[in-house]
């Protein structure tokens, strides 16, 4: 098991298009995928658009990234980075 | 579809927000959210409604598939991952668990099933302290409706094979998905009750020129599906049933106007001048540097608004380069890159050829760089937006002043300030800019003269302002609309059509007369951008309070032309002193109507 903690840069925090690039992102791994939010406590499965959604991630969030499999290390890697790259789109 | 019952010809007034005249068949978009009243099943039933579950869900699949399809061809890749949310949310493994759970083991309804589980998930979202998290239950709001609608089969599959041919689609409001829920080319005018003038659906509906009226309340009750009605998206008004005799007086104004247009060379640059020879000069309003050619076709002298926030939510976003990458830190998304801004501004002012361009920075809520908003909507149009926004946001704010000045190299770019209210946020803007010109003065970038900065007026405050805010103006830029609306603390679609929306309010009249005089004082240009300009009466009305910069979308040019070549300025102003001088708003249409009638001004001599 895999385990990161960063931060959410991106001024509008996990919005609706940050939470599906990120859903998209992380379903693509067979992992299992947990976020939580350290500032609320609020937990939720990383493939779970809804979920996502309401850990109400804003600018600033400290947001720790578990993955769980046999693709554990690409899935948290892909995911650091997508988060340092404030949601930019990847080509 | 034909409604038995003849009803009685009508007339509803609005507010015009895309211009031209339609007559077709209104058709009702249909409730959002459908009644049912099963709420039982039994045994025996679950596995025929478990299928009948998964079957709205793939049919819902479907239609959002092909609105996100239609979506990016509309408005870019980046504005369509609306759809792309709902689609994940149709997706979403909890979701579905939760539905077939109510299904199969509490012998729910699958309409109940999914009412309740989305209930679950909605109070959720209404629990968060983020009024921002909170309104993203929207969306999922919106796959339960969908859901629902295809298990209930309102509007089942295709709402294009049964619609009529001159389609007017009639609903409160109409959101992107809605509109991309029926064929664009199919819509042939719009009526809606609210959508403001920079709603996305009003931009589409302009440059699609699909007639668009706003303002009508009660539309459930005053129009139904299979009403013929006139749809006239220049004065703002609907006619249900039309009368033969309305019909033909339209149709006959319709070809009068086809054939003005035409006798206005296309071709014919430069300045007009008024029956008196005062010249008025002629900009375009514009958020495409698409339109600048042929405006500059039609006699506009330049770019006098270009909306910048049209940027921040159109997918413009232009790869960001490894040189820029400094910029990152403090850039927001994808949207924002500064890159991608230059791109646009440098375009923008390549294609002016030299010609003046003003770009206003960000003129947006904060909700609108989530959604896509646009300011002028009612729950926009106060708090935090304009220059507060942009100065609040520091690093959004550098990052467009970076790419203005740097694309200011390329032609005669101009900045204006929106929204601002006081000399502080002047001169608070104004250090930002300069603070940036330093920045880029170190890393090589040498400017040949400095960057005009404007004010760009319409909050009530920096017209009392005035004198001190052109201290720290190069130019100042009337937006008409927003002043009126603030002016008169009106502008609300019930406003519009109670009345107290009146651009020709003295209140309004006197504050257009003190822009005037003070920017010919203090030797600055005045600009006028607002929708004002686009009406012959009160292009006229501008003309005579002095007013010679006036700034308008790319169909009104040849039209304002017109009338400039009809006014005799001498006379124009004799009309606004006496206007001035009416107390009541009463007083005032009195005048107009008695003394500025069509044909009894700019008309007469436009011929």
């Amino acid at each position: 098991m895999l385990r990161k903690v960063i931060r959410v840069e991106n001024q509008l925090g996990l919005h609706a298009r940050a939470a599906a690039r990120l859903v998209r992102t992380a379903s693509r791994f067979e992992s299992q995928i947990k976020l939580t939010s350290l500032n609320n406590a609020r937990e939720t499965d990383g493939k779970d658009i809804l979920g996502v959604m309401l850990l109400a991630a804003s600018c600033g969030t400290e947001l720790q990234i578990t993955a769980e499999g046999t693709d554990e290390e690409a899935a948290i890697a892909e995911l650091v980075q997508l988060v340092q790259e404030n949601f930019q789109e990847q080509k | 579809m034909k409604r038995v019952r003849e009803s009685a010809s009508s007339k509803l007034c609005g507010i015009p927000l895309s211009p031209g005249i339609i007559v077709g068949t209104a058709y009702q978009a249909e409730p959002s959210a459908p009644s049912f009243y099963r709420l039982r099943i039994t045994h025996e039933e679950v596995d025929q409604e478990l299928r009948r579950f998964e079957e709205a869900v793939a049919q819902s699949r479907n239609q959002l598939e092909s609105i996100k399809q239609r979506l990016e061809n509309l408005v870019g890749k980046e504005r369509a991952y609306i759809a792309d949310v709902q689609l994940l949310i149709l997706e979403d493994q909890r979701f579905r668990t939760e539905i077939r759970d109510r299904i199969v083991r509490h012998l729910c309804s699958p309409e109940r099933a999914i009412r309740e589980a989305s209930e679950e998930w909605l109070s959720l979202f209404r629990s968060l302290q983020d009024p921002f998290f909170q309104e993203r239950g929207s969306e999922l709001k919106d796959v339960e409706d969908r859901l629902l609608a295809n298990l209930t089969e309102v509007n089942g599959n295709g709402k294009n094979g049964h619609l009529p041919d001159a389609l007017i689609l009639v609903a409160p409001e109409v959101t992107l998905s809605v509109l991309a829920d029926y064929q664009l080319e199919r819509i042939k005018g719009l009526v809606v009750t609210k959508a403001g003038t920079a709603s996305h659906v009003t931009i589409i509906a302009r440059s699609y020129q699909i007639p668009m009226v706003s303002g009508i309340e009660d539309l459930a009750e005053q129009v139904h599906t299979g009403d013929t009605v006139l749809v006239d998206g220049c004065e703002g008004i609907v006619y249900r049933n039309p009368s033969h005799r309305e019909a033909r007086h339209y149709q006959s104004c319709q070809e009068k106007k086809q054939r003005s247009d035409t006798t206005v060379d296309d071709n014919d640059a430069g300045p007009s001048t008024t029956v008196d020879g005062r010249p008025v000069h002629l900009y375009l309003n514009t958020e495409t540097e698409s339109e600048v050619a042929s405006g500059l076709g039609q006699g506009a002298e330049g770019v006098g608004l270009f909306r910048s926030e049209f940027m921040f939510v159109k997918n413009t976003a232009a790869k960001p380069t490894a040189s820029r990458r400094r910029t990152r830190a403090t850039t927001p998304n994808a949207l924002l890159t500064e890159e991608a801004h230059f791109d646009v501004y440098r375009r923008l002012a390549l294609a002016a050829g030299g010609r003046l361009v003003i770009l206003r920075t960000l003129d947006t809520g904060e909700a609108g760089l989530i959604s896509g908003e646009q300011a002028g909507t009612d729950k926009a149009s106060l708090g935090l937006r304009g220059i507060r926004l942009s100065l609040k946001h520091p690093e959004i704010f550098r990052l467009q002043l970076r790419a203005a000045l740097r694309a200011s190299q390329y032609g005669n770019l101009k900045i204006v300030f929106p929204m601002v209210a006081s000399v502080d946020e002047m001169i608070a803007g104004r250090q930002a800019a300069e603070e940036v010109r330093a920045e880029l003065q170190r890393e090589g970038i040498v400017f040949q003269q400095p960057v005009e900065i404007g004010v760009m007026l319409e909050v009530p405050a920096a017209i009392l302002m005035l004198d001190n805010i052109l201290n720290y103006a190069d130019f100042a830029a009337v937006g008409t609309n927003d002043l009126i609306q603030y002016t008169l603390a009106a502008g609300r679609a019930d406003d519009v059509v109670a009345g107290r929306f009146s651009p020709l309010h003295p209140a309004v009249l006197l504050s257009l007369k003190k822009v005037a005089e003070a920017s010919l004082r203090a030797n600055k240009r005045a600009y006028i951008c607002g929708e004002l300009a686009s009406d012959p009466l009160y292009a006229y009305i501008l003309i005579g309070l002095g007013f010679q910069h006036l700034s308008l979308h790319l169909r009104e040019l040849s039209s304002l032309k017109r009338v400039i070549r009809g006014t005799h300025y001498a006379e124009a102003q004799h009309h606004v002193d006496q206007l001035l001088a009416l107390p009541t708003v009463e007083a005032v249409n009195r005048f107009v109507a008695e003394n500025l009638a069509p044909g009894k001004t700019w008309e007469r001599r436009g011929e």
